[in-house]
């Protein structure tokens, strides 16, 4: 499975009412290729930072659903995050890492997620539910499953191969892709 | 003097409601106050940058947001202030207690004591600095930078100005 089928099936799996924080990089272009909406939040820098971004969404919007589309390298950045949110545990905070074992958008060079095992470290600092899953058929059942169980937080290690498309850059600029989020919450109170 | 119960109130009744941050001895009392205040979070950062991400997630939900350091923490901040928070104007308010001030402090605290404020308008973050007969004109101005200019904004906090 490459990481731009990945995010389909997240994608497709969605129901609409969710938010998304997508990591920068490959991650956000691909999201942003697949399925543009304002409730995506394209976090374009401040890589490491998307799940802490998910977690203070989610800890002041108990009833949203919160969904983290995020990769090996940027977690890595901020294991720290995954105590934190698996202290105050909220349960409406889906947490993907897309696991390719590099930093794909900056051509390729090595994580040490190969050796690291983030499921585990996500479930010994308090996640609810941690899967773990490498091919599409199984990442389509355990989507569904997190989206729609009211136990959490969820950790879903998603094993990728290497490899991306060609795909155009997020072209919302940043404050837009702000107020427009604000927005999205907005509508749906 | 600004008591501590003074100082969160003002911040409260300004409209303040999410606090996270990392610990100074010099806010010592300030995050124990919010942490124990049952109305506000504290949430407790493991890093200056994630409760700066964790404040920006809150900012997004519409809550109006406090990040609580010590200027040490600046520089693990001025990647995310300057590519998210600067980036997306997201107005958040940055408590920075001030050590190193006036060169008189532990070594490894001098050399960010005397770039702090230097850095922080380098990046374009307003800096205010508290002192005992202006807290709560210092808290209404960062309100109004937040609101007016959309920035983020800091009130620079030396020993003692918050008993």
């Amino acid at each position: 499975m490459k990481r731009y089928e990945a995010i389909e099936v997240i994608t497709k799996a969605l129901k609409g009412d969710e938010l998304v924080i997508s990591a920068n990089g490959m991650i956000s272009r691909e999201l942003f290729s697949i399925k543009d909406s304002p409730s995506n939040f394209y976090m374009l820098g401040s890589m490491g930072l998307a799940s802490s971004i998910g977690f203070g969404l989610a800890f002041s919007l108990p009833n949203k659903k919160v969904v983290v589309i995020d990769g090996d390298g940027n977690i890595l950045m901020n294991l720290g995050s995954l105590a934190t949110i698996g202290h105050f545990a909220p349960n409406n905070l889906i947490h993907f890492v897309l696991d390719n074992e590099i930093h794909a958008s900056t051509g390729g060079q090595p994580t040490v997620s190969n050796t690291a095992r983030l499921e585990e470290v996500a479930r010994a600092a308090g996640f609810q539910a941690v899967k773990k899953v490498s091919s599409i058929e199984s990442l389509r059942t355990v989507v569904s499953e997190v989206l729609s169980s009211a136990e959490g937080p969820s950790f879903v290690l998603v094993k990728i191969e290497k490899g991306e498309r060609e795909v155009p850059r997020v072209s919302h600029e940043p404050t837009n892709i702000k107020s427009r989020f604000k927005e999205a919450i907005a509508n749906r109170e | 003097m600004v008591t501590t119960r003074v100082f969160c109130t003002t911040l409260k009744e300004k409209g303040f409601n999410f606090f996270t941050g990392v610990p100074c001895s010099i806010l010592k009392d300030v995050i124990i106050y919010l942490s124990e205040d049952p109305d506000i979070p504290y949430i407790p950062a493991t890093r200056e940058d994630e409760a700066i991400g964790i404040a920006t997630g809150a900012y997004l939900a519409g809550k109006k947001p406090v990040v609580l350091m010590q200027n040490s923490g600046l520089g693990n901040s001025i990647g995310t202030l300057a590519s998210l928070v600067l980036l997306y104007e997201i107005s958040l308010l940055l408590l920075i207690s001030w050590r190193g001030y006036q060169g008189k402090d532990a070594p490894e605290h001098l050399i960010m004591g005397k770039s702090m404020l230097k850095l922080l308008e380098d990046i374009g973050v307003p800096a205010q600095l508290l002192s005992k007969e202006n807290a709560e004109e210092t808290i209404s101005n960062a309100v109004k930078i937040m609101e007016e200019r959309s920035l983020p904004t800091a009130i620079i906090v030396r020993r003692g100005v918050i008993e």
